[in-house]
């Protein structure tokens, strides 16, 4: 196989083998790791590697996909970290992974089975811990009776008297630091025969505990033995019942179908502020950008032109954008603070007062949206500027001819041919403050709260994505995974509206460049 | 020839992509997250600990935060720590995922304080070990106040007296969106979070948010906003700030300041909190520990560390000298000889501790914007907390509405005519409304012998309560002493408590 005509040559058929021989190893290995992800229960992280190998081995074997082989690498890493994340978090959405449900059934009760206790009747030692030549662990015994026994790792148990010696059997005593690197070896290994099997619990202790959590396949319920209750697991809630109706310490997460989408509208339906949050989303979305993009055009076309000092200020001018964002928020917040901020001193020295910006629904708005044309404007600047040259100047001396004043000529000229070029960017714009959810976190934590809700708290500068973040991860008291990937799910269908509006407006743009 | 060799490379590249994650890594034996104020004084500790005893131990410094969201999804992957230092409030989280495992300190345990212990402490099994104790103090400038207030009504006395003559900027300050803050204004007026059962824990059905004891503390600050001596915008740090530049002049804040406060050179006072109509105020005691992951392939190893090496003296004053706060290790705490410590200890004698439950996370957000509504004058208290406890009651999904229905469930269904046992719906089974908070039910059909039974709200399990009124508690065991005993068997809605008349 190749890309050139001819007979194969020996030196490709080797290439050819050796290509096939990785493939192979590739998919052996690839296969051997499916497996055993899906033996924990992930069926779907399975799935995406296989289609992962599935993909690289048509591309070296089926001739007429060959070509492919230059973006295999870019498609797998894009099927393994992009499109499979996605497709799991709309697979969450319908699931009840949260808190108490982090585990699949398997891995549940794996963990609980892990638990260890001392069942009734169970013995306890002071003990010292011995190793003979070969490396082999035992255990000399004494209980409160006094009565002293040795154990071994492979099962024996006799009953001696005495102190520990010194010797017993070819085994020594541990000493110091011995004791604690052993301690690893030997935890959980049982010593003893089957009567009187004992574990280690720390360095001078040793007790008959027994597995705590035992689950039976047959009646698929789990039993604590420490109690005697069998929890009847509820393949519906994702728990483990017992018949008092109390429930194991942790469950497992389970397919939900669309509750979680369910609780999002009515949530939204019995909640007048969630229709708040919908509109601040969009209304800032819509003015931050136009706000930005306006002061960005301004300031551009006045330092339009190659005189030295107008290029220091137009370096000047793109510091806001060069600063992390973070930072710059932290600061604004300082800067707006009724109490120690600069900005209400020099207002009030002013005009006698300032107006209260952390504590004002309306006015806390207006800060957000000033903060963020100050972060966005240099941005909308710098590409503005671009597309500035590549408007010709002939066409503005046509104007001139024709007798355009500089407002037409700015609305009918520049300003479509500037949206030819910063269009689908002005769109993506939109769409990133759509989701910002940093601004809105970060300088007023969603800001002053609105009186009245439901749980959860809403404030009056929360947007989607933040009233999402709060709604799932901090008011619950659980985090709720099921419901924040519904509620992404949700968000995503917006957005991927927005983004098929984007493509009529730059087609109808383009239209536009076309006939000038 | 060069595509072909380019590809082969490639696919290496890939191949070993997929391996490398399984590859081995050297790990220690002993590995511990902790944040960036502990993580020096444990790699000192640490580089002790492997000379000793020829044990790999070391430090990973993550973020305080981060260490409780990475912990619940590293763990089970296998590239968690085995010992964790976090806040005792992580508990109710991990103990819900069963992230950690419990703690044996032995004959150790003695040489901690109580209290401290209590709050690694959940249903009776220690989960963590508590190496410091923290807690608010009362802050005054003492160029300004001179004598420590008393009672709350003296601070607000004082502050209206030092703005109004123009000698401060403010009294006394909080933040705005307080809770931890708040409490213990609230705790000596009489409001409470979650009232506390007689061991001790607390019962997230019983929530104080809206009392009488909390509006009446909302009332207090309430004063202070009416007069203007309090403004919006001040959140912990502005907090300090103002306290700090000699503007406000009393404050409530944690050992995490005290440092901040001695650099900024202002003359200052650690007083206990000042005293309300219901007593002296009480703080939220809150506690750093170790903890032990439940995915450690080294918890013996982990456990022996802990009680042997890191419970010593030498170990918790290393510590101590690096973050100073209060030692929860008694023999540590009574070798330092440090006054402001003494003074936290002081202001914390009568403290409670901060709930760990995980319903506590659906309080703090409704909490403090009540706070808010009041600061901005926008809700009265009343109005204010009456809210903030029905979203909390909501989040936490029990709600303080009557129950349509309260029955007596248990293995003494049957006898009462019900279908089986165990069964909430079984009307045989429902309680008569005495008119007065209580219900109750009385039977002769029931049989000498042992039985078990719990009360259930509205014909399912979403409220059941057990022994001392907890929802979702233990089943009362009791016994019926003959065939045809009289048994009257009351529930009171005020504490959710059974009584059983005629039974042991």
């Amino acid at each position: 196989m190749g890309d050139s005509g001819g007979s194969p040559t020996p030196s490709l058929n080797l290439a050819a083998a050796v290509q096939v021989v990785l493939v192979l190893l590739v998919d052996a290995f690839g296969g051997w790791l499916a497996f055993n992800i899906f033996q924990d229960g992930n069926l779907f992280f399975a799935l995406a590697i296989v289609a992962t190998l599935v993909l690289i081995t048509a591309i070296v074997l089926i001739p007429s996909l060959w070509p492919l082989k230059w973006i295999s690498p870019a498609l797998a890493l894009m099927i393994l970290l992009s499109i499979y994340p996605l497709l799991y978090t709309v697979y969450i959405a319908f699931t009840n992974y949260s808190d108490g449900h982090r585990y699949t059934k398997t891995e549940a009760i794996e963990l609980l089975g892990e638990r260890r206790y001392l069942p009734e009747g169970g013995s306890s030692y002071a003990s010292t811990l011995y190793q003979n030549a070969d490396g082999a662990f035992a255990l000399w015994l004494i209980n409160d009776a006094g009565e002293s026994f040795f154990a071994t790792g492979d099962g024996a148990w006799t009953a001696v008297t005495g102190e520990a010696p010194a010797d017993y059997n070819g085994f020594a005593p541990l000493e110091g630091g011995a004791v604690f690197r052993a301690l690893s070896a030997v935890d959980g290994v049982t010593f003893g025969d089957e009567a009187n099997g004992v574990q280690v619990q720390s360095r001078n202790e040793a007790s008959g505990f027994a597995q705590q959590w035992v689950y039976d396949a047959a009646t698929d319920a789990i039993t604590d033995r420490a109690t005697g209750t069998v929890y009847v697991s509820d393949p519906v809630l994702g728990e483990f019942i017992a018949a008092n109706g109390n429930p194991a310490p942790f469950g497992y997460w389970v397919s939900v179908g669309f509750s979680n989408f369910s609780r999002i509208i009515e949530s939204t339906l019995s909640q007048g502020p969630l229709v708040r949050v919908v509109l601040w989303t969009i209304g800032f979305a819509v003015f931050g950008t136009l706000s930005g993009f306006a002061l960005g055009l301004l300031t551009a076309l006045l330092l339009n032109g190659s005189h030295p000092s107008l290029r220091v200020l137009r370096t000047l001018l793109i510091i806001p954008y060069a600063v992390p964002g973070l930072v710059s928020v932290l600061v604004w917040r300082g800067m707006l603070n009724s109490n120690i901020g600069i900005i209400p001193e020099v207002l009030t020295s002013i005009f006698g007062a300032s107006p209260p910006f952390s504590s004002d629904p309306g006015w806390a708005k207006i800060a957000i949206l000033l903060v963020n044309v100050w972060f966005a404007a240099p941005y909308f600047m710098l590409i503005a500027s671009g597309a500035l040259q590549s408007v010709s100047s002939s066409v503005y001396e046509a104007a001139e001819v024709d007798g355009a004043s500089a407002w037409t000529s700015f609305w009918q000229i520049t300003l479509p041919l500037v949206l030819v070029a910063l269009g689908p960017l002005l769109i993506a714009s939109v769409i990133f403050n759509f989701n910002n959810f940093f601004l809105m976190e970060a300088m007023f934590g969603g800001g002053p709260p609105i009186a009245g809700t439901s749980a959860p708290p809403v404030g009056h500068t929360d947007n989607l994505i933040s009233y999402t973040y709060r709604l799932a991860f901090s008011a619950g008291g659980t985090k709720d995974y099921g419901l924040a990937s519904a509620l992404g799910v949700v968000i995503f269908i917006i957005v991927g509206l927005l983004t098929l509006v984007q493509f009529r407006l730059t087609r109808s743009w383009e239209q536009v460049s076309e006939s000038v | 020839m060069k595509k072909r060799l380019l590809l082969l490379i490639v696919v290496t590249l890939l191949a070993a992509m997929l391996i490398a994650p399984v590859a081995a890594q050297d790990r220690p034996d002993l590995l511990i997250w902790a944040d960036i104020t502990r993580a020096p004084a444990l790699e000192e500790l640490l580089a002790q600990f492997s000379e000793e005893f020829g044990v790999t131990a070391e430090v990973q410094e993550i973020g305080f935060g981060d260490i409780r969201s990475n912990l619940t999804i590293a763990g089970p992957a296998g590239e968690g720590p085995d010992i964790l230092i976090g806040a005792h409030d992580w508990l109710g989280e991990f103990i819900q995922n069963g992230i950690i495992v419990p703690i044996d300190l032995g004959d150790k345990a003695a040489e901690f304080s109580p209290s401290a212990l209590d709050l690694f402490t959940v249903d009776g099994v220690l989960y963590g070990m508590p190496y410091a104790v923290e807690n608010l103090a009362f802050f005054r400038n003492t160029d300004l106040v001179p004598d420590a207030p008393e009672t709350w009504d003296e601070v607000f006395t004082i502050s209206q007296e030092l703005v109004d003559s123009g000698a401060a900027e403010a009294g006394w300050v909080l933040p705005n969106t307080a809770s931890y803050d708040f409490y213990p204004v609230m705790s000596a007026f009489g409001g409470y979070v979650f009232a506390r059962n007689e061991d001790g824990t607390f019962n997230p059905g019983d929530v104080g948010i809206g009392s009488d004891g909390t509006i009446a503390a909302g009332e207090y600050v309430k004063q202070y906003v009416d007069g203007g001596y309090i403004t919006p915008g001040i959140d912990g740090d502005v907090m300090v700030t103002l306290f700090t530049s000699g503007d406000a002049a009393m404050m409530m804040t944690g050992p995490w300041f005290l440092n901040r406060v001695r650099e900024s050179g202002v003359p200052f006072a650690i007083s206990d909190i000042p005293a309300g109509p219901a007593g002296q105020g009480a703080p939220f005691i809150g506690g750093q520990g170790f903890m032990i992951s439940a995915f450690s392939e080294n918890q013996l190893l982990a456990q022996a560390f802990l009680t042997d090496f890191m419970a010593t003296s030498d170990a918790m004053l290393a510590m101590y000298n690096i973050d100073p706060r209060p030692p929860a290790y008694l023999p540590a705490l009574e070798s330092i000889t440090e006054e402001a410590m003494g003074q936290f200890q002081s202001a914390g004698a009568n403290g409670i501790p901060q709930p760990a439950i995980p319903e506590m996370a659906s309080v703090w957000g409704s909490w403090g914007n009540a706070l808010q509504f009041i600061i901005n004058g926008e809700l009265e208290p009343a109005d204010a907390y009456t809210q903030a406890e029905a979203q909390i009651v909501e989040a936490i999904g029990t709600i303080s509405a009557a129950p349509t229905s309260v029955a007596l469930v248990g293995t003494i269904q049957t006898f009462l005519g019900c279908p089986g046992d165990w069964d909430p719906a079984c009307e045989a089974a429902f309680m008569t409304d005495n008119g007065d908070g209580t219900y109750s039910i009385t039977t002769s059909a029931i049989p000498a012998g042992e039985y078990e039974g719990k009360i259930a709200f509205d014909g399912n399990w979403d409220r059941n309560f057990g022994v001392d009124g907890t929802m979702g508690g233990d089943n009362y065991m009791f016994t019926v002493p003959a065939d045809g005993t009289e048994l009257t068997f009351t529930f009171n809605t005020a504490d959710n408590v059974l009584t059983i008349d005629g039974a042991s």
